[in-house]
């Protein structure tokens, strides 16, 4: 059964070629409006929106490179969302 | 750091106060009338309260008296255990008298011969203080044998006990005849321990009487000119498969010294490697060391080698020594290429190394349970749980077979590589596990324990890398010349194995998952290659540097 969660942690090795993949399917979760994160059922869905801040950062050190990529945005809460539902004004008819 | 007067004074004491406990034990089964109740219950107690004293001084000497000295630690350790097992001894002369009481008449222990016992117990108990401190290995050793004496003395009596107990008469005495005897044997148990604490003291490391027999044995029967007296021990060590290993030295006749490498433990395993040391012979003469000697002792079987002067590869690579890798490297390769041309035999084999993984699986779970993970998903990446990638390596590797056999090490490590002293010629050591199998199971195991040293150092890695890579070509270069076309496959296999396998063994958690998450991506990669000939996957070389 799945049930909701807070964190999500992955960590592997890949190479050029193999690494396409998960940068697309992040890219595609983008794309779409919701991402899902999942550890054995158990998932943290992402929907990012509004105004999205990305950190990007490089460093060179004794030949071995670090390539830091962070994406912050804030939730709507349920209150912002339900505000966010069109106005539907339907005539009575008699 | 000297042995301290203080801790002498009570030692002696307290041998003193455990004869004379003996001794009323004696008495009271003799109903001699000379025993007092309240002195053999008072000097119990004095006797525990002795216990007490000599260990906290023998634990605060060691801890407090600046530079110990190896030779007063092992005095001091010997003293220790020798306290305990006297003590020992003095409770059951208790727990013995405590059960004259159930016997309807006392004079019904009389029937048996108890004064025997009581005799060589007596009689190793005066030797312990001399043995102990002069460190006299005869004394030790005749202490250790009381213990045989006893047993077989206790074996007879208690056929005798039992076989009255079927008559049915007397049941209740016999049983706490039984009882007390019992008493008297543990009492034997108890003075092995002590004459082991003695003969350790002596030899400077920890002995088992049994396992020196196993030594003097073994020098008795390769006839070397010395006697074990003269032996020194430089080092001893459990190996992790619980086989006892020493390099022990000593002069001959003429001066010059001998070194050897004793061994003991399992008999299979140790005749497995007899009998492996002779087939290498066989195919190179004077690779494997020569055997000295051989010995089997029931379950158990000890062995004495060679000792090969010279430096494994492994220590070639830490002390960061290139001639010697380069010149290893070289011998290496021209000896496996000897061994393989003339012992490959056209029998297809398959070394199954995913099922060697699953038999250590459950020790890598225990040292690191974070690894066994589930099903994950990425968006629209879904990946196996780890259980289900085993599942599908296993599958894979069913089905991929070397079209041939060669006579393999088994243990392909580094440290089992040794370049001799005069750099000239190389030998192999630790080869219980040879057998005619799938050479790719030598090459995974010797670049994975090349690998897993853990070194940051640039130029020891750069070097640890060469040895890797020339290894790899040189197996890739063999598989091509012999039609070999599956060897890569195998080879990931058997990388994924060894390198998940290893982390068992490594605690430092940044290292051990640098091994892991390398597995991991062998297998993803092995993964996704089904369905396609294997004939054509590719172990990705960029995951063998570090």
């Amino acid at each position: 059964m799945s049930s909701p969660i807070n964190d999500f942690k992955h960590e592997s090795l890949q190479d050029r070629e193999s690494i396409v993949k998960y940068i697309n399917a992040l890219r595609e979760g983008f794309e779409s409006g919701q991402l899902v994160l999942g550890n054995n059922g158990n998932r943290i869905i992402l929907e990012p929106a509004g105004m999205i801040k990305l950190d990007l950062k490089a460093k060179r050190k004794d030949g071995r490179i670090k390539l830091t990529v962070k994406v912050n945005w804030r939730e709507k809460s349920e209150e912002e969302k339900e505000e966010e539902k069109p106005l539907i004004i339907e005539s009575k008819r008699d | 750091m000297a042995y301290k007067k203080e801790i002498d004074e009570n030692f002696r004491f307290l041998i003193l106060a455990v004869r004379s406990q003996l001794q009323d034990a004696l008495n009271f089964l003799d109903d001699t009338g000379t025993v007092s109740n309240e002195n053999f219950f008072a000097r119990d107690d004095y006797i525990d309260n002795l216990k007490g004293v000599i260990e906290t001084k023998c634990f605060s000497q060691i801890h407090y008296s600046g530079e110990p000295e190896k030779k007063t630690v092992d005095l001091i350790k010997a003293v220790i255990v020798i306290t305990t097992n006297l003590e020992r001894i003095a409770d059951y002369s208790v727990n013995m008298i405590g059960q004259m009481h159930h016997l309807h008449d006392t004079s019904f222990i009389r029937k048996y011969d108890y004064r025997e016992f009581f005799d060589i117990i007596l009689e190793s108990v005066d030797l312990i203080y001399k043995a102990a401190i002069s460190k006299d290995l005869q004394d030790g050793l005749h202490i250790c044998k009381s213990e045989l004496t006893i047993d077989s003395l206790y074996k007879e009596v208690f056929q005798e006990l039992l076989a009255e107990l079927k008559t049915g008469k007397n049941t209740e005495d016999l049983l706490t005849t039984i009882f007390i005897f019992r008493y008297l044997e543990r009492m034997g148990d108890c003075l092995l321990n002590v004459g082991e604490a003695i003969i350790s003291s002596a030899m400077g490391e920890k002995f088992k009487f049994d396992q020196f027999e196993a030594l003097e044995e073994s020098i008795q029967r390769a006839q070397i000119e010395a006697s074990i007296s003269d032996f020194t021990f430089d080092s001893i060590w459990e190996t992790r498969s619980g086989c006892r290993i020493a390099r022990v030295r000593t002069k001959n006749g003429n001066g010059s010294t001998i070194a050897a490498i004793f061994k003991e433990g399992q008999l299979k395993k140790l005749e497995d490697e007899k009998n492996n040391i002779e087939k290498w012979q066989e195919i190179i003469p004077g690779l494997p060391p020569r055997i000295y000697s051989f010995k089997p002792r029931g379950e158990n079987a000890s062995i004495l080698l060679e000792y090969i002067d010279g430096n494994t590869l492994e220590d070639l690579l830490l002390s960061n020594n290139p001639e010697g890798v380069k010149k290893s490297l070289g011998l290496i390769k021209k000896t496996l290429n000897e061994v393989y041309e003339s012992t490959r035999k056209m029998e297809p084999v398959n070394a199954r190394p995913s099922n060697q993984l699953l038999e250590r699986i459950r020790e890598v779970h225990e040292v690191h349970p974070d690894y066994k993970f589930e099903t994950r998903q990425i968006g629209s990446i879904e990946t196996p749980s780890f259980d289900e990638m085993l599942k599908r390596l296993s599958e894979i590797d069913e089905s991929i077979y070397s079209p041939f056999t060669v006579f393999i090490h088994g243990d392909f490590n580094i440290d089992n590589i040794i370049l001799d002293k005069n750099k000239d010629t190389i030998h192999f050591i630790d080869l219980h596990r040879s057998k005619n199998f799938d050479y790719v199971q030598d090459i995974s195991v010797f670049m994975v324990s090349t690998f897993r040293l853990p070194v940051k150092d640039d130029m020891v890695r750069n070097l640890m890398n060469l040895a890797t890579d020339e290894i790899y070509r040189f197996g890739a270069e063999f598989a091509q010349r012999n039609n070999d076309t599956t060897f890569e496959a195998r080879l990931t296999l058997g990388l994924i194995r060894s390198f998940t396998s290893s982390t068992r063994f490594e605690l430092k958690e940044e290292f051990a998952k640098t091994m892991y998450l390398r597995a991991i991506y062998l297998i993803e990669k092995m993964l996704s290659h089904e369905g396609k000939p294997w004939e054509e996957f590719r172990l990705p070389s960029a995951s063998l540097v570090y």
